[in-house]
This record gives structure tokens, sequence and C-alpha cells, in this order.
């Protein structure tokens, strides 16, 4: 008994150590070698061709309806006092019009869309002193926390000429503005000059995502307005204050002019944290908005979100935003303008994004839904990055437009698939 | 009185077995605790470069900046991507707090967004950027949730060497950390686990090598460590990671390590 004791043991001893020699032979002892790192110089780019294909036979927005390449450069230089100047610009050509025939675009589709350079940042940033930082000229500066819904994040306009169509980092359109940061202890006061009036630029007359004939003549501003931001991190929380006199984004129609008057706005955000959990809220109140149906009349609106993001799966984020915009003293004229606002507006986006094959392809899905049953319209979009190699991406994705609402009733036959390959150098 | 015999030289082989088994444990514990204890510097800057290889060998390179520093008991790290150009000014600062109750504090600045976001703590065993080490593998581990087995003695490179077995002893910490168990060697002259095997709940194995280090004033540094994903003999996956112009315990101003920084960059 004990011999069978002993040799078992011995037999379980040698298979162990078999087995455990067995799992040390995955170690490669051959040397290591890698192809050189490619160093990263003052001036980068990227090219990038991009086709998109319509789902709907309305025609000239049918079939392929963009075929654009496009050349984004950026410069930046340090200077030894630790300063920093930055600039970067985007040329983009597309070639669908002359393809299928300018004659079929109206004239505002072709004028905003078929080509454009834009400046996008070009500003100058550094220290002052050991607290206080300087960044003079243009650039984004985005208040409040959520990624999709837009409630504090008033500063910069947009690029909704294509909706759902614009890539993250093009969507913001850069504004001049002297922006200061004073830092005391964990806080950071922040007061800012807005240098330049810029709206956010919507779908061109004509465009498949604007039937309208005609685009009302916009006022152009040149005053400089004030924002100030008043912001403490700590361990497991963030809060900021905003306050700000700045010209609404939309507008309203007045005499055939598509106006900005000012308006006040005073706002908080707020981040807690909890294990893999964030709590994300924001609150807003604008006080001077106008609006197409009322003209003179002045409105205070109060918007509110609440959003979670969860990062405890497997390389994967999730996010859900709802948010809620109230007229106060509302007007029923508000209902009549071709597109309705509401008394109540509300907003949902949910979003998960997720890693596969070491982060070589990432996945991602959004939707956008209003309504407070969702049932108002919205868009969603689903989209695989794919790295290629070093520097090279290509983005395959659809964007599916969800009707509802008037807003997006018009658009609902937009759904597009689209696909784009970059090289980054 | 045969059997009496034979169970009284069981009973002794049982016992003699258990005290030696209990020995090993302690033995183990004892060299882990070496291994925790380990000096790695007060502060560390140095370049980073990750080469992400696939299985059909192609390679993809990102090239960082690290700063880390003691807070205490705490540890803060600042990472800036200066390459490739798409990831270009990305930036992720940590602070790793010393007690398990309290959640780490992450921001991310990336250059597409424009701001700096602060992050939820991941799933460890989610991959960290991309490579074949999991934010799990970035962090050091609380030995109270392991039992650790010495498998025996052996050579690494021409040094002798431990073959410590550790296993999780529950739940949580699998689930967590997504190995079931982990065999690591340690070098006996200066307490480093210097490779190491761990056993995902998937199947799949991880590799990690030590390929380089030295030695500065007293403490050991990495100079080159590669993590391989392999299931049963094929590679999956590979990461390199080699450091240079390592600056060991030279001061870092605190303010490399905040929300401001990650904004202005390197």
């Amino acid at each position: 008994m004990l011999k069978l004791i002993v040799l078992s043991s011995v037999l379980f001893s040698i298979l162990q150590a078999d087995s455990i020699d067995d799992v040390m032979d995955g170690f490669d002892d051959a040397p290591v070698s890698t192809s050189a790192v490619k160093k990263s110089h003052d001036l980068t780019g990227r090219l990038t061709e991009q086709l998109a294909f319509g789902y709907s036979d309305n025609s000239p927005h049918d079939n392929i309806n963009s075929l654009k390449s496009s050349l984004l450069l950026d410069y930046e230089h340090k200077f030894e006092n630790g300063f920093k100047f930055k600039t970067n610009a985007k040329a983009y050509y597309d070639a669908i019009y002359s393809i299928r025939g300018e004659d079929k675009y109206s004239k505002d589709e072709l004028d905003e869309l078929k080509s454009e350079v834009e400046l996008y940042d070009a500003y100058i940033e550094g220290s002052l002193a050991k607290n206080l930082d300087m960044k003079l000229g243009r650039q984004v500066v985005v208040w409040g926390r959520s990624d999709t819904i837009r409630i504090t994040d008033i500063l910069n306009p947009l690029d909704n000429r294509r909706p759902a169509m614009v890539d993250i980092e093009d969507l913001r359109l850069p504004v001049a503005m002297a922006k200061f940061d004073y830092f005391v202890g964990d806080w950071r006061v922040t007061p800012i000059a807005i240098l330049e009036q810029r709206f956010s630029k919507n779908p061109p007359a004509g465009s498949n995502f604007n039937p309208t004939p005609n685009r009302p003549y916009e006022e152009s501003y040149s005053d400089v307005t004030p924002a100030l931001s008043i912001g403490g991190e700590f361990s497991g929380w963030d809060v900021n204050l905003y306050a700000a006199k700045v010209h609404d984004d939309v507008g309203y129609l007045n005499a055939g002019k598509l106006k900005h008057d000012k308006v006040n706005m005073v706002g908080t955000a707020f981040n807690l944290l909890k294990g893999s959990w964030l709590l994300k809220s924001e609150l807003a109140h604008f006080d001077g908005l106008k609006y197409s149906s009322t003209q003179n009349r002045e409105f205070k609106r109060t918007d509110g979100l609440v959003g979670l993001e969860y990062n405890g799966f497997l390389d994967t984020i999730i996010s859900y935003d709802a948010s809620v915009r109230h007229i106060h003293s509302y007007d029923n004229r508000l209902k009549n303008s071709p597109i309705a606002t509401q008394k109540d507006t509300y907003q949902h986006a949910f979003r998960v994004s997720s890693d596969f094959m070491n982060a070589t392809i990432k996945g991602n899905y959004l939707l956008s839904l209003f309504g407070k049953k969702l049932d108002e319209g919205g868009f969603q979009r689903a989209w695989i990055k794919y790295d290629i190699s070093d520097g090279i991406y290509a983005n395959v994705g659809v964007v599916d437009y969800i009707g509802g609402s008037n807003r997006f009733d018009t658009v609902v036959d937009n759904d597009m698939i689209f696909m784009d390959i970059s090289y980054s150098f | 009185m045969k059997a009496k015999k034979i169970l009284f030289l069981l009973g002794v082989g049982v016992t003699l077995l258990t005290t030696n088994l209990m020995a090993d444990e302690a033995n183990a514990r004892a060299i882990m605790d070496r291994v925790d204890a380990r000096d790695d510097g007060k502060t560390l800057e140095q370049d980073m470069l990750m080469v992400l290889i696939d299985k059909n060998g192609n390679e993809r390179t990102r090239d960082l900046k690290s700063y880390s520093k003691d807070f205490g008991a705490d540890e803060h790290k600042t990472l800036f991507f200066k390459s490739p150009a798409d990831v270009k000014n990305t930036a992720f600062l940590t602070y790793d707090y010393d007690d398990p109750n309290r959640d780490d504090d992450q921001w991310l600045y990336l250059p597409a967004l424009k701001k700096v976001k602060r992050i939820p703590s991941t799933d460890k065993s989610s991959s960290f950027m991309g490579s074949d080490f999991s934010y799990f593998d970035m962090t050091d581990r609380d030995l109270e949730d392991y039992d650790f087995k010495i498998l025996k003695e052996t050579k690494v490179r021409g040094h002798d060497a431990w073959m410590i077995e550790s296993k999780p002893n529950n739940q949580a910490v699998i689930d967590e950390s997504g190995y079931k168990k982990s065999i690591a060697i340690v070098r006996k002259d200066n307490y480093m686990v210097v490779r190491a095997i761990n056993f995902l709940t998937n199947g799949k194995k991880k590799y990690l090598d030590l390929t380089k280090i030295h030695e500065e004033s007293g403490i050991w540094l990495v100079d080159e460590m590669t993590m391989t994903t392999k299931k049963g003999k094929q590679t999956l996956h590979k990461t390199i990671l080699t450091f240079s112009n390592e600056k060991l315990n030279q001061p870092i101003e605190d303010g490399v390590f905040t929300t401001r920084r990650l904004e202005k960059g390197l």
C-alpha cells in the first residue's frame, strides 16, 4: 500500500515536472528584434479617401453620393521657453459632383460641399507664471461631460452639414479665443474672451439633408463675448461651474435674416466615479432665447442631462446619456414653426465601443433618439475601424436615420453606407 | 498488526508530507514577500517603445514617454504618446492608490475630443493599449489573495531561480484578473520575477519574459520585456516593450501628474 502511495507520488511528481517543462517550452529564446520606430515630426498629416453610398433613389443623392479626397496638415512647434504654436488645416475635394454633373446640384450645395479649405486650430499656448496658462488663437474649448449630447458645450459651433456623418475630430469648429487658466490648489479658474463669432454649419439648401430651395442670409457679428469656467478636480469626483454671454448658435428668422442674438448662460457639470461606473450630469440655464415663430419675445430655457458610463466589460465601454430641454413660460406659437419647438425636448444617446484583436479592430455603435418615449426620430450609426498597419486605417459603417417627427421624417431616406481609408504621416 | 503498522507509516508519511507542504508554502510566500518588497525607486522617467506583433508577424509600434512617482504608498503615472502620428499627443494619467478599497483615478486626453476625460476603472483583464499586457499586469498584486507553492529550483539565463506557482484563493481575484493560476520564475540573486506564465480562464497562456534587465544604484530596472499570448503551441499575439533613457530617482515635478499637463502635452 505504502509502496503504491510512494510510487504514485513519484509518478505524479515526474508527470508534473514534465508538464511544467512542457509549459516552459512556450518561452521563445530567439533574440527580440523589431523594426525601427517611425519618429513623429513637427509636421504631421493625414490623407483620406472617403466614399458614401446612399440607399435612397432620390437622385442625385442616390448610389455613390460622395467621393471625397482630403488632406489634413498639422504643424506644432515648441519654443525653448515652453510656449507651443500649433496649427492645422484641412482641404477636401468631392469628385462626385464633377462625375455626376454639377448641373444636377443646387448652387448652395456645390458651394458648401464640393470643395473646401478650412483653417482649424491656430494658437499659441504657454505658461505666463507658475499658476497661469494662456492659450491665444483659434481653438476648441469643450465644456461639459457628455460626449454625445451638448448641454453646456456651447463655445464652439459644429459642422452639421452631413449630420451623423462627420468624424468627431472635425465636428467642432475652432473659434478665435483668448483663454487664461489660473490654478489654485485643486481648482482652475478659466476666463475666456471669444474673439470670433462663428455659427454651426448646417446642411446647404437643396442637399439631401435640407430640401428647402433657399437658405436665409445669416447675419454676421464681430463683437467680443465673455465666458468663465471654474472647475475643481478631486479624487473620485469633479465639478465645473460655467457662465457665458454668447450669441445663440441656433438663431431665429427675422425679416428674412437668420439672427443670432446674445443669450446669457449659467451651468454646471459634475462627474462621480464609483468602480467601473462614471456618473455624469450637466445643467444649463439660458436667458434671452428667441425663436422664429415668436420673434422678439425672449424665453428662458433649462437643459439637464444625466449619463452613465460603464467600463467593466472586457475591452468595452458603454454609455447612456439622457437629456431634457425645458422652455419656461411656453408659448403655443412655438408649435407652429416648420420644425416645432416643444416645451420639453427629450434626447437619449446610447453608445458602445469595443476593441477586438488587440485593438486592431474597434467596433462602435451610437444610437441617438429624441422624444420622451424615444419615438420622435434620430439616427443610429454603426462602424468598424480597422488598423491595417502603422498609420493606415480604414472605417466601414452604416448610418440609419429614424423618422418620428418633422425634423427627421424629411431625412429618413438618407440612410448611408460609408467607407474610408486614411494614411497618417 | 500489519495493518496498524501500515496506518502508522501512512500517518507519518502524510504528516511529513503536510509539514513539508506547509514549509513549502511558507517559503514560497516569504520569497514572494521579498519580490513584493523589492525597491523599484521613488521616481522613474523613461522612454518606452511598444511593438505589437500579430500572429502573421505584422508589427505596429507605439512610442511613448512615461513618468512615475511615489506619493507615499500611492503611485502616480503619466504616459504621453509620441508616435505614430494618428495617436500623437494622446496622454494617460493614473493615480494608483495603495488602498484596495479606493478606486484609482484615471484621465485620458484624446486630441480628437480635445478634452481631458475622466475614465472609470477598466475591467482589469482588458488589454492595456492593445498590448498583450492587461491592466491587471500593470498593477501590484495583493499577496493575501494567493496561495504559493515552490514547484522546483531551476536556472534562467544562467541564474539560479525558484519556480513558484501562485493560485488565487478566491473566485473574485480569478474573475478580476482572468488568470486561474500563474507560474513565476524568481531569480535568487535579486528577487525579480524574470519569467512568468499566466494561465487564462479561457485556456490561453500568457508568457512574460524579462529579456534584458540591469542594476542601477542597487535597483534592478527592465530594459526589455515581452508578453506572448499563446493557445497551445501557437502564438496569437506578442508585445515587446523596450525602455530607454531611464532616469531613476531624479526629481519629477508634481505638475507632471496633473490634467493640466495632459492637455499641454510633452
